[in-house]
């Protein structure tokens, strides 16, 4: 992907000093720390050979650490706060083959946070989670693959769980890879099952996600089930096998999802239902997304392919681009009340829908749902033409090759999903709403800044603003 | 011990002078004359069915009898397997079971009642239900205690065999469905498993035509040395086919706004059930003279189903934009259920003086349950609205398996002693009980998630084709570990006093019971990350009773009668047990309170014709299905920083609240004309309990854009369980020839299933079952029998109270706007027709 450069936002503070010989001053500021340091190279689910180790402090910038799959999960204990540094390594590491491999049933940790999580990356000095052995990892030269052999999927560790009395999850410019592994059976969330990537489940609690990588997931990737959330420029890639969506909204929760690129998601990219009898009400602002090839691997016909309403949610959803997806956006409702979004507070418009074939175009308004073509949709019905109104991204086949495989298409690799110059989807977006704006904007505790609706549809924008990747 | 004679020898001296003896050895009282003095002699009110009336109907199980009975009605499974007796409205959570006057353990992985079709009619000699309790009885009974009395040795040998066969009209309708049930494990397979350690026959299904049923029986009885020893040897056999076919409405776990049903998919259903239920019945006992004798009895059932389950899942939410669209899923399901009670009792009677008596007992049984690889094929396709109006069907592709293995075993020893002293008219009873209860709970699930090899899913063929991901179950050491695998002790102690005194016409029984109850529950949670490894519960309950009873001149009776009793939550009740489904759980509660009641009673009974009662029951602390969400308290125990763990999202538990009521008129009458004969009962019961249930509104309910949100709300509703209306009638025909009988039961709406949501019960219509049964006999040894059973092919018809506001069509099966049908299952007539040798 091509990389903007930009004013830096994060952990840096620009001071200007104006004199007479225009001389400016840059001093960064100290990184954030809580506690101690925690031991560079230490395990952070393992302490001389214990288990589901509290862990609490700092660890420190540059430094690596370990996930061990030998042992049970890491807990940050109500109260406690962990602190990750940028350009700080977790690796996951354990037996790479055999019944206790890392990612097999009870070998496969979790971070579990009833305290705070602060994952402090920046724009030079990502944090980076991700299994150490390099054979275990998925091989970008081998994309396209089979997601059955793709180990994007496995699910090498549990990924984020906050607890029902959990404090924030912030992650900035972080990149978490190969979640979704099994939560062990004493878990309360999900016991024997595979794990959500990053969860949250307190309503009081704020989660933030900003220019992260999301880079394969068993299941769902975020999961939202209470909370304020703010998720921002993020990229997600090979979320989910073959259920799974890439922030999953659901009762307690409310927040922005926007400017984010989702490729190969396999069921919705965003979904907003209110189960689970939380308050408030599952709501989602969601807009300036591109969302690309996904929706394939779902295995129930008819659950969604790109952005969905249904069960009581609602939200907005604008100026979002869809490429090349299974269905498009979908608001439950028909026929009777069963799996009704909430359509008196569900609000959407400036849908910017691509297909290449007939039967993607024929489901841009998806069969069974009750979305209505809305002015300022491009291709808003299901009657367009394949190929109409091509997007122009600046490098991505568009229309794709007659032999795409849509559930090997799934990886970002070296393409890059800004507008031309030129493209039917810049100044075409709606911009008369606001973000909501849940979280409080702090270099370290909240959101670095609330990214407000862009006049160019899709997460890219043509004056370089949007999605940092 | 004052059952009705079933261990009380003749030796033993006359509880109350004038009461006549009941005789075990003289009288094998299986008739409806001794069944009527039985009721009347009674100090307690009961109700009592015999063999005679069993084989006028040509019962098969207790089940069948039980139905007929005054104030009883019965809750099936869904092949018309798996029944239990609600008594007086009171659900089978209110009401014990007990063989030969002792509790027996349950096969049930979750439940302490026990299936009533387990026990074959032939091996029964008569069906005690007691409506109210005597200080020397258990209290764990607060609609009823159900005692199953088998056939007893008596002076004069007895052989009888019969052989009989049966079919079901479902099944000269349509095929059986099988599967190749000898494959199945009955364990789960050991260790790291993968996808070839797990058996493929058993998803494979095959319609055939079924084979007949066959049934058979043999009882022998005979006293040696005198007549000193008796014996008693009865084996049963019981292989019949069985199924339903209808439809089902899921409802999913939460509704929409205002508690709008959410309808979410419509399933076609059909059953396809072969029973195997075998019995071996054996007693010995002996008189050492007319002041001592020992009984020992044993008794075995083992009850294996085999079912198959074919639906057809259409989503009512995805994909559907008319009817004949949508997402549909093909599930294919094999399940076992192997069924086994064995029960060992030895009894003795000592009449030690004049004055003083001892009975005791002590018994060994054991009882187990088991589900060995249940599982469900899952393959998937969907009819979507393509351009204009075609519609485009998937390709059926592949979903994921899940395996499951669910075992529960009881084993339970206990041990009681009874001294009588008698003098005059009074009769002083004290004794003793204990009983220890073991029981561990197994439950293991593997997961199989197909792989995809391209395109859009794997293709479906059969279970042979299935590829699955990793050629594994993402789960390949089951999930043994976790909090449904427990294994719990129960420890139950109680001693009593009683008194009964004669004045007059006036018979009196009264005295005070104490129940001393511990439980021990172990999970394999771990200790270093949850609490609840390890739970202490200790309670104890002070059980008095008072029964009157004035006997006027002319044989009529006026009975009154005022009891305390109880209910114990289940073991896995009271267990952290938790099963999580997608943001809905279903959590056990160690902290669940006993129910205890107070039980009033007044009864009139005319001769042996006509009853009249009326009874009223207090309830305090009840436990009913609960909704819990946010910061509810799931349990008063510190949890993630808060003083107490919240809920979080709905969670469905067993809660107390204070009380609940309920009374009812209960009539009977049976009369005899020379050769024709009928019995009637009447039931009206009415139940109050107030719960908390949950209410989807807008936080500002006149404000259309506020947040959706899940509130408390107070509902009044009856007893799960409860009918309004119960009736039975039974008319019959007998000579020297020919006996013939045509029986019916009607059973008024209820509540079938209890919502933890406002509003949203799902209620059973009353339904009426109607059966005929003849039997002629040749000579006095052989005897041909004919049934016919639920001719009118009734149907369970499951209703939601709650207008239906779906366009028209578009759920399917509706017959209303002003209810919405959720279940609607058939189960076909049944013939049986067979032959009985009586020596």
């Amino acid at each position: 992907m091509k990389k903007t450069t930009l004013a830096t936002i994060g952990l840096t503070a620009v001071l200007f000093a104006c004199n007479k010989s225009n001389q400016s001053v840059n001093v960064s500021q100290q990184q954030f720390t809580s506690g101690s340091y925690v031991d560079a190279g230490d395990t952070l689910n393992s302490k001389l050979g214990s288990s589901n180790r509290a862990i609490k402090g700092t660890l420190k910038s540059g430094e690596t650490y370990y996930l061990s799959s030998d042992h049970g999960d890491a807990t940050i204990n109500s109260g406690d706060t962990l602190v990750i540094q940028s350009g700080v390594t977790i690796y996951i590491v354990g037996p790479s083959t055999g019944p206790t491999a890392i990612g097999t049933q009870d070998h496969a940790p979790g971070l579990i946070v009833n305290g705070t999580l602060l994952s402090l990356g920046t724009k030079t000095q990502p944090i980076l989670v991700t299994v150490q052995d390099p054979t275990l990892r998925s091989d970008p030269s081998k994309d396209p693959q089979n997601p059955s052999t793709d180990p994007a999927f496995k699910g090498y560790w549990g990924g984020i769980q906050g607890g029902t009395g959990s404090g924030d999850i912030i992650l900035k410019w972080t990149r978490l890879e190969y979640m979704g592994g099994l939560a062990p059976l004493s878990s309360p969330v999900r016991p024997g099952a595979q794990r959500y990537a990053v969860f949250v489940s307190n309503p009081s609690c704020h989660l933030v996600v900003e220019n992260c990588w999301l880079y394969g997931t068993a299941n769902d990737c975020l999961r939202p089930a209470g909370g304020s959330y703010e998720i921002f420029g993020n990229t997600f890639e090979k979320v989910g096998f073959s259920a799974g969506e890439c922030v999953n909204v659901k009762s307690g929760s409310r927040g922005d999802i926007a400017y984010n690129l989702v490729i190969g998601g396999t069921g919705n990219a965003f979904k907003s239902a209110n189960a689970g009898g939380l308050s408030p009400q599952a709501d989602m602002n969601c807009y300036n997304n591109t969302i690309v090839t996904t929706g394939y691997r779902q295995l129930k016909v008819g659950e969604g392919g790109s952005l969905d309403f249904e069960n009581g949610g609602r939200g907005n959803c604008y100026n979002n681009l869809l490429v090349n997806c299974r269905f498009g956006l979908g608001v439950a409702g028909a026929g009777s009340s069963a799996g009704s979004a909430d359509l008196a507070n569900v609000h959407y418009g400036y849908t910017y829908n691509y297909a290449d074939a007939d039967s993607l175009t024929t489901q841009f308004l998806p069969s069974g749902y009750v979305t209505q073509p809305q002015s300022g949709d491009i291709n808003g019905g299901n009657a367009t033409t394949p190929g109409a109104n091509n997007p122009m991204l600046v490098n991505y086949p568009l229309p794709a090759s007659a032999t795409i495989n849509f559930i090997e298409a799934d990886y970002a690799g070296s393409f890059d999903f800004h507008l031309k110059s030129g493209s039917p989807a810049i100044g075409k977006a709606y911009t008369q709403f606001s973000a909501y704006g849940v979280v409080p904007v702090d270099p370290t505790f909240g959101v670095t800044a609330l990214l407000q609706p862009g006049k160019d549809i899709g997460a890219f924008q043509s004056d370089g603003t949007g999605n940092q990747h | 011990m004052v059952w009705l004679g079933a261990q009380k020898p003749d030796t033993a001296a006359p509880k109350v002078v004038d009461m006549p003896a009941i005789s075990l050895l003289g009288n094998p009282t299986g008739t409806d004359q001794d069944a009527r003095r039985l009721e009347r002699n009674a100090p307690q009110l009961v109700s009592v069915t015999g063999s005679e009336t069993m084989q006028r109907a040509a019962d098969l199980s207790v089940t069948d009898a039980v139905q007929r009975m005054a104030g009883l009605s019965i809750i099936r499974g869904n092949s018309g397997e798996d029944s239990r007796a609600i008594i007086r409205g009171m659900s089978p959570k209110y009401n014990g079971t007990l063989v030969q006057g002792m509790v027996i353990p349950s096969p049930d992985e979750r439940r302490h009642d026990i299936p009533l079709d387990l026990f074959p009619a032939g091996l029964t000699q008569r069906i005690e239900v007691y409506k109210s309790l005597t200080p020397d009885m258990e209290g764990g009974a607060i609609g009823g205690l159900i005692n199953i009395v088998m056939k007893d040795a008596g002076a004069q040998p007895f052989f009888s065999a019969q052989v009989a066969t049966g079919y079901s009209q479902l099944f000269f309708d349509r095929r059986f469905v099988t599967f190749d049930r000898g494959v199945v494990r009955y364990d789960p397979p050991p260790g790291y498993v993968s996808a070839s350690d797990f058996t493929l026959a058993n998803l494979s299904f095959r319609p055939v035509q079924a084979a007949p049923d066959l049934l058979g029986g043999l009882i022998f009885t005979h006293r040696y040395a005198h007549e000193k020893l008796g014996m008693v040897l009865a084996a049963d056999y019981q292989g019949f086919h069985h199924g339903s076919d209808g439809y089902y409405i899921g409802t999913g776990t939460e509704p929409g706004l205002d508690n709008a049903s959410g309808l979410t998919d419509f399933y076609t259903r059909k059953y396809s059930t072969s029973t195997v239920r075998q019995s071996f019945y054996n007693q010995w006992d002996y008189r050492f003279n007319d002041r001592n004798k020992l009984t020992l009895f044993s008794f075995y059932t083992r009850n294996l189903d085999a079912e198959s389950r074919m639906s057809v899942d259409t989503s009512l939410v995805e994909g559907r934009s008319e009817p004949g669209t949508g997402r549909i899923d093909i599930l294919e399901r094999s399940r076992l259920h192997i069924q086994q009670i064995e029960s060992n009792i030895l009894t003795g009677a000592h009449r030690l003086s004049n004055a003083w008596s001892l009975h005791w007992a002590g018994s060994y049984a054991y009882a187990s349950g088991r589900y060995p690889d249940w599982a469900e094929l899952d393959a998937s396709t969907g009819r979507l609205q393509g351009s204009g109006d075609s519609i485009v069907q998937s390709p059926v592709v592949l979903g994921s398996l899940e395996r499951q293995w669910l075992i529960s075993h009881e084993r339970q020893e206990e041990g009681k002693a009874e001294l009588t002293y008698s003098h005059g008219h009074l009769l002083l009873e004290t004794g003793g009980d204990f009983r220890h209860k073991d029981r561990d709970n197994t439950y293991t699930e593997y997961t199989f998630t197909p792989s995809l090899p391209g395109g859009m899913g794997q293709p479906f063929v059969d279970i042979y084709h299935a590829q699955w991901l990793g050629n594994a179950p993402q789960d390949p050491l089951g999930s043994g570990a976790n909090p449904n695998t427990y294994r719990a002790h129960e420890d139950i102690g109680a001693a009593f006093l009683a008194a009964r005194y004669t004045w007059r016409r006036f018979d009196w029984v009264g005295g005070l019971r104490r129940e001393t109850t511990v439980q021990d529950i172990t999970s394999d949670v771990d200790p270093t990350l949850s609490y609840g490894q390890h739970i202490h519960i200790r309670y104890a309950d002070w059980l008095p009773s008072v029964q009157g009873r004035y006997r006027f001149a002319g044989g009529d009776q006026l009975r009154a009668s005022w009891f305390e009793g109880l209910s114990r939550p289940a073991l896995s009740d009271v267990t952290f047990a938790s099963i999580t489904q997608e943001d809905y759980v279903i959590a056990g509660n160690p902290f669940l309170i006993r129910t205890s009641a107070d039980n009033l009673d007044l009864r009139y009974e005319h001769a042996d014709t006509w009853q009249l009662g009326v009874f009223y029951k207090h309830l305090r602390n009840p436990f009913e299905k609960t909704l819990l969400n946010n910061r509810d308290t799931l349990y008063p125990l510190p949890s993630g920083g808060l003083p107490y763990t919240p809920a979080g999202v709905l969670t469905e538990q067993l809660r107390n609240y204070g009380s609940a009521s309920n009374y009812g008129l209960e009539a009977g009458y049976t009369r005899a004309w020379g050769r024709f004969g009928l019995a009637a009962h009447y039931t009206f019961t009415l139940s109050r309990v107030t719960q908390t249930t949950k209410w989807k509104t807008r936080v500002n309910p006149k404000d259309p854009t506020s947040d959706i949100i899940t509130v408390s709300r107070t509902e009044t509703r009856p007893l799960e369980g409860q009918s309004k209306h119960l009736a039975s009638l039974s008319l019959w025909y007998k000579d020297a020839r020919w006996t013939a009988q045509v029986s019916s039961v009607y059973t008024g709406a209820r509540i079938d299933d209890v919502s933890g949501w406002y509003g949203l019960d799902q209620w059973q219509r009353g339904y009426a079952l109607l059966d005929v049964a003849a039997e002629r006999r040749f000579g006095s040894h052989w005897s041909v029998f004919v049934k016919g059973s639920n001719l009118l092919n009734s149907a369970t018809v499951v209703e939601v109270r709650q207008a239906n506001t779906a366009p028209a069509g578009f759920v399917p099966g509706q017959t209303s706007s002003s209810r919405i049908t959720v279940q609607r299952m058939q189960n076909g007539q049944r013939y049986l027709a067979g032959v009985r040798f009586l020596l």
